[in-house]
Parts: structure tokens; sequence; C-alpha cells
């Protein structure tokens, strides 16, 4: 326990990754340049700001109130765009330029862990988006004195954008671990950043909408604080829990740490390869994840459904009333919302192929037991175990309210839609065309089929779940609407699982004449 | 002691090390002799701990690769085939990222960069940025990483390439400096005059198999039956060549075109002694006598069919 202690404390204090980094970004005069620079352009915007919002005007207490309130509005949202561009520049080149400079051997082939070294980039580029932080504090506190926030407010709002900042500091971190080129890295990180921004307030939305239509009520679910931009709405907010007002950044805070420490896990296993203890952590990690998450949508369906106790278990009594629309949606959402990171990491367990040093190389199909240790046959056990432990949590906490049990056909369409998805990567694999090429190719088909055919679909009919339409050939139909999808579900499951045997024969046999199983290409 | 256990590295199906075994002990310098692509590198960097071995392992001084690698990194010093430099970082700073990166203690940081500086003569050089120094610098500079932890084994790989013969002799003298200091140096390289200087030990590699491994005395021995002689006398030369030839043990026997005889002979030293006394009894006035210098190049080329994988 002392010896664990010992070596986590070691990770976080007296980092030698981070006093190195840290020496040289404060090197030269660059840095205070930096900073200079940064607060005169956030004074110059908080005085256009104040000019156009509170000053100088003769207007009553209420309306200089709300004025005020807006400023304030104002200097957050600019903070959490400098949060949004400045964490990827800082951090995207954090491993890339050190695999380029060929450093990375250097550091591994010395008693450190993946973990000591990732969190030691962690802190060089997170102090830095928090020294900017701190700077900014002083117009902020500007809010405070004029009367547009209270101290609470803005230590909340800034608890939440540092949280944030963290988030977009591990993302890019990630990212930068598995780029070949700063280029690209700093470019995907960019994306990525954009994309987390958009992504997660279209995720707050939908789940404010669903918990205001199941449980009529106006708070705002904690996953607000997951949004920088929000940052001022999510400040002041709470949940209720026994009784007790918890404000919604200590979730937040805590979310985000587990995001945090997803994406180091996925740095730490990218950099050690195959068969790591960072793997097989990582793996476990998205497992529990998976479970909490469901279960999470489990509990707030549940518990909305249990108060209202006007529903029976679906499937148990014939003729019993259809749970409301909106529990339906949000079990849609809930799965609806699961296919976004797993499109996104599904190459990363399908595809094969050489990469550089570390060969991907295909090693059977499927392999229960080396669903932990990263080879290309544990991809397709592990993404239905995966699939199942998120259905059963979620039943689990239905049951547990008396809730309406899911429907077991769309647990039968999910396994057979990822089989489907993983054999598609198995398919570009068999091209041999390299490790990179075949994830792209993938991750493009999925897409492809996921969002090229709405476009068309929309065009040519509006979904109504009542009634057949084009959208029934659509291959997510299934989640989609309020009606009972189980035939829907059943026949896509169907031809999906037909569909993924089709492609995986003809992935191996492609795979077989390229000689690429026989390794000879590795 | 480094023992190499069977090492082997397959990658799906192309095994680019196949089941090395060899032992070292303190003081050895171990030259690794192998074309490109032999599989030098992929040893190297499974015995670092870099690449996880297939089959088989490495053990240093009672540490496995595989079960206890970083019990094996504290012993290890690994200077690859590139520098590694970071920019905008002083000499002295980068040897002390990697003194704590290699725990060793604060206290003894400074006194540990200053001793590993002097002994590979960079201690002017302690302020100066990393990337204003020459390559010759920085390749020492590398090897002073290496050593800020007092490591038992060193692995070198191509630690001599780019270098001028100037830097290059440094280097080699430095390396030689090691291993009198008990320290087991792996050194790998393709160019054989770099490591025959040396080297005590090597081991030739081709196709991730090791064709050969020893002394380099005994490998040559091992290949060639005869050894190959060499006289310089007063005189004559048509008088000796002829009366060498009627002695036991000379296979053959020519005139060189420096002006000494070339004897193949194939019996131990003994025989050379009285061989050499014969010739003295015989009237010869002999100014020089020696046995050829085992050609590693020579061996090497032998052995190998220049075939990579």
């Amino acid at each position: 326990m002392v010896a664990w202690l010992r070596s986590n404390a070691s990770c976080y204090i007296g980092n030698a990754t981070a006093m190195r980094d840290f020496r040289v970004q404060l090197r030269g005069n660059r840095a205070i340049l930096l900073w200079s620079f940064y607060l005169i352009v956030l004074i110059g915007f908080a005085m256009i700001v104040y000019n156009q919002s509170a000053a100088g005007y003769r207007t009553s207490i209420v309306e200089a109130q709300a004025k005020l309130r807006g400023f304030y509005q104002g200097i957050m949202i600019l903070l959490a765009v400098m949060i949004n561009l400045i964490t990827p520049a800082l951090t995207a080149g954090a491993i890339v330029m050190e695999r380029q400079r060929r450093s990375l051997d250097l550091v591994f082939s010395a008693p450190v862990s993946a973990k000591y070294f990732l969190v030691g980039k962690m802190i060089s580029s997170y102090r830095y988006t928090w020294m900017l932080l701190v700077l900014s504090l002083p117009v902020t506190s500007a809010c405070v004195v004029l009367g547009g926030a209270t101290w609470s407010d803005v230590i909340s709002a800034y608890l939440i954008l540092s949280f944030n900042g963290l988030m977009y500091t591990s993302i890019a971190l990630l990212i930068s671990t598995l780029a070949k080129q700063p280029v690209a890295a700093v470019i995907w990180s960019y994306v990525a950043a954009i994309f987390y921004s958009i992504a997660s307030g279209v995720f707050i939305g939908s789940s404010f909408m669903a918990t205001m239509s199941l449980q009529r009520t106006m708070e705002a679910p904690f996953i607000v604080t997951m949004n920088p931009y929000l940052a001022v709405f999510a400040a002041p907010s709470y949940t209720d829990l026994g009784g007790h007002h918890i404000p919604n950044w200590i979730f937040g805070g805590l979310v985000s740490l587990l995001i945090c420490k997803l994406m180091l896990l996925g740095a730490a296993s990218a950099l050690s390869g195959y068969g790591s203890k960072d793997t097989k952590s990582l793996r476990i990690h998205v497992l529990i994840y998976a479970l909490l998450y469901l279960s999470l949508i489990g509990f707030t369906l549940g518990s909305a459904v249990g108060k209202a106790s006007a529903f029976v278990t679906r499937g148990m009594a014939a003729g019993a009333p259809p749970p409301p629309a909106s529990w339906d949606m949000g079990v849609n959402l809930a799965f609806g919302w699961m296919l976004i990171p797993l499109v996104i990491f599904l190459p990363f367990l399908a595809c094969y192929g050489v990469d550089v040093e570390r060969k991907f190389y295909p090693d059977g199909l499927f392999s229960i037991r080396r669903m932990f240790l990263g080879t290309p046959s544990g991809g397709l056990p592990y993404v239905l175990t995966l699939i199942l432990l998120g259905w059963a949590g979620m039943a689990m906490v239905l049951v547990h309210y008396g809730a309406p049990m899911l429907s077991p056909a769309i647990l039968v369409w999910a396994l057979a839609f990822w089989s489907f998805m993983w054999s598609i990567g198995r398919l570009t694999s068999s091209f041999a065309m390299g490790l990179r090429s075949a994830r792209a190719l993938h991750f493009t088909l999925m897409m492809a089929l996921i969002a090229l055919p709405v476009p068309f679909f929309g065009a040519a009919s509006t979904f109504d779940s009542a009634s057949g339409s084009i959208w029934d050939i659509y291959i997510l139909r299934p989640l989609m609407g309020t009606q009972d999808n189980t035939m829907i579900a059943l026949v896509m499951a169907a031809i999906l699982a037909g569909g993924a045997v089709v492609l995986t024969y003809i992935a191996e046999f492609n795979a077989s004449k390229k000689a690429i199983l026989k390794g000879q290409t590795a | 002691m480094l023992e190499v256990k069977n090492l082997r590295k397959e990658y799906g199906g192309l095994t680019a090390v196949r089941g090395i075994s060899f032992t070292l002990q303190p003081g050895d310098i171990f030259g690794f002799i192998g074309s490109n692509g032999a599989g030098k590198t992929t040893t190297i960097r499974m015995i670092s701990t870099l690449l996880e071995p297939t089959s088989g392992t490495a053990v240093l001084n009672g540490a496995d690769v595989r079960r206890n690698p970083m019990e094996v990194r504290r012993m290890i010093g690994y200077m690859p085939d590139f520098f590694g430099l970071y920019d905008d970082v002083k000499v002295w700073e980068y040897l002390d990222f990697f003194a704590a990166i290699y725990q060793v203690p604060v206290r003894q940081r400074m006194g540990v960069i200053d001793n590993v500086l002097e002994l590979t003569d960079l201690t002017v050089k302690k302020q100066a940025f990393v990337q204003s120094l020459s390559r010759g610098m920085q390749q020492r500079l590398c090897l002073a990483r290496c050593l800020v932890h007092d490591p038992q084994l060193l692995l070198l790989d191509e630690p001599a390439s780019g270098l001028d013969p100037r830097a290059r002799a440094e280097l080699k003298e430095l390396i030689a400096e090691l291993g009198r200091m008990g320290k087991i140096v792996i050194v790998s390289s393709h160019i054989l005059p770099e490591l025959a200087d040396f080297c005590n030990t090597v081991g030739i590699i081709e196709k991730g198999e090791l064709l050969a491994c020893g002394p380099v005395g005994q490998i040559v021995q091992g290949l060639h039956s005869v050894r190959i002689l060499r006289v310089r006398y007063i005189g004559t030369n048509g008088d000796l060549k002829h009366f060498t030839e009627d002695q036991s043990h000379v296979q053959s026997v020519e005139l060189a075109g420096d002006g000494e005889l070339r004897i193949e002979f194939d019996a131990d030293e003994e025989s050379q002694a009285k061989l050499l006394a014969a010739m003295v009894q015989g009237g010869f006035k002999i100014i020089g006598f020696r046995e050829e210098e085992a050609d590693l190049e020579d061996v090497f080329l032998k052995l190998t069919t220049g075939a990579v994988q």
C-alpha cells in the first residue's frame, strides 16, 4: 500500500517529464510574450463587451444587473473558446514530437511506466492551460465587483472550465499518441475538440429534453457541466440526491476525471502495445464505464417510470399498456449515444495490418481468451461483451424499478449490427492496404451506412413509426420511433448477421489469397 | 552476467529472430555483427525490454526481461542508432532528466552528471544546448546518458555510424574503457573493422539466426583449419621457400607481394615454435615471424550469404 502510494505520488509530484517540459516552456521570453498577448486580448475583449453591454447608460437596477450578467456570460464564453482553441494546440505535439525525434525508446528503456510519462505530459500541458485561466481571474473578478456574478458562481464556473480543460487535454494527448505527424495531431485534436463541444452540447440538450419529458422537471442534469460553453449555466446548478443539494460541478469533475483516465489509458495502451497491463486495464475500464453509463440511463428512466407506477413489464402481461413514448425515446437515445464512441473506436478493435514496428497481425477471428490483449481476434468478443454487459446493466436497473423490460429483440439487433460493422473492418483489412488506411476506410464505410441514407430517406418520405416507409430499410431503424420495434429489429438482425457472415468469409478468402493470414507481408 | 536463452521474435508469420542464445560475463565487449535486417536491432530491443520476445528470454544478473522488465531496465543503458535529443535543453538538463527517470537520488545527481561528463570528455559543454553540439559530441552525450545510473549492461546499436575517424577512435577508446570498468557491452554494427579492434567476443547473425558466437580468434580458428604464418627474413626468398615446404604441417608456401613468405600451417603454436627454430637452425636470418591476425571480415563473408528477411 505504501509502495503503491509512493509510486503514484511520484507520478504527480516531481515528475521528471513535467519538470523538463517546464524548463523548456519557461525558457527565454516566449512564455512572457504569449501571456502578455493573451492578457491584452482578454482585457480588450472585456472592455468591448463591457462597453456594449453594461457601461455608460443610465438604466434601472434590474436592467443594469441583466447587462452585467451578459458581460459575465461573455467573458466566460471567451474563456471557453480559449480552452477550446489553446488546449489542443498546447497538447497535440506532446507525444508525437517525442516520437518524431525518436526519444520515446530512450524514455521507455528506463524504468518508466507509460502512466508516469503520460501524467508528466499531461501536467506540462494542463499547467499551461490552467495558468491561462488563472491569469484571466482579474478580468472575471471585475464581474463580481460590478455585480454580474457572485464569487460562488465564478469559482464554480472556473472549476467547470478547469475540468473541461482537463478533458480536452487528455483527448489531445490520446490523439498525439496515435498520430504520426505533428500537423496531423494538431488538426485531429482540433477536430476532436470541436466534435466534442458539439456532441456534448447535443447530448446535453437531448438528455435535458428526455429528463424534462420523463421527470417533468426543468432541472439541468449534471452532464450540463461537460460542455465549457455552458459553464455559466452549469455553475449554479445542483442535483437533488437523497434530499441533499449536491453542486453539479462535483459530478462533472468526477466524470471528467473518469474520461481523462480513459483517455490516458488509451494513450498508455497505444504506447505499450499488445498484451500490456494498460491495454487490459483500458478494456476493463471501458466495460465498467459502459455498464455504469447504461445503468445510469436505466436509473433515470426507471426512477421516472417507477415513480409513475403506471406500467407493467412489457411482454410479461398480454395486453398490458405500452410504456410512454418518452420512455422508448430514452432507451433509443441511450443506445443511439453509444453509437458514436463505438463507431470511432471499432476500427481500432477490428482492423489489422502493419503499423511501423508493432504489427496488428491477424491472429484469428474470434478468441475470448485474447479479449483483453488487444489483438484483432479479441475484437469481436470484446464488442459483444460490451453490448451484453451494457444491456444487462440497464435491464437490471429497470427491473429493480419495476419499469418496462427492455425488448430482447433490440439486444439481438445490437449484437448483429456490431458484428456486421466488425466484419466491414475485417474486409477493409483484407485488402492489405495498411493499417491506417484500413481503419480510415472502415470508419468511412460505417459512417456511410449510418449517415448517408438519412438525407435521401428524409427527402423521400417522412418517418412515421406507425406506418411503413423507406425508413424501414434504414440500418438504425430499430432505434427509431416510439412503437414496439421487435419484428423490425429481429428481421434486420437476421439480415445483418447474414451480411456479417458473408463479409467475414470474403475477408478471410481475400486475406488468404494475399497471404496476409500467413503473415508473409507482415 | 547476461544469459540470452533461445530468444525468438515473430511478427505474424515472419520470424525476425530465431532462438538466439549466448552468455556474457562482466567485462565482455560483445560485437554483434550482421547485415542490415539480420535481426541485430530486434535482439537488442528485446534485451532492452522495448520489445517482448515471442519465446525465450534474457536474464541479466538474475532479472528476467519478461518477468521483471523494470528491474532489467535499472541495470541497462540503451543507446539506439539515433540520438533522440531534445531541443532547447542544456547538456546538464538532458542528463538530469535521465538521471531523474532512472531514479538517481536528487542529492547525487549533480555529482553523477559531472562524473559522466568527465568520462565522456564533455565537461566544458555542460551548459551548452544539446542542438549546438557536433555529431561526435552528441554521440558521446548519448553514451553519457546511458551511464548516469551506472548500468551493468550497455546496449549500443550502431554507435559509430556517421562519425568522423577521430570521433570514431575516441568512441572506441571509451567503449574499451567501459569494458575495463567491468561492464558488459554489446555493440552492434555491420562495419567490421569497427568491432574487430576492441571486441573480445563476437556473434554473427543472419536472417535472425546466430551463425557463430565466441571469442574472435576461436571463431576464425573454427572456420579455418589452417593458420596463416608470415615470415620475413634477410636473404633470398627462394631458399627459405624450398626449405619451408619440406617441413611438417606446412600445407603450402607462397611469396607474398610485400616480400614476406605466406605459409599455410595446420598445427598448434608449439609446432609453430618448432618451425621457427628449424628455420633459425637452418641458417636463415629471420627478422619477423607472426601469425596473421584473425580477419573478421573474411569470417563474416564466409559464414553469411547476404540474405535478409
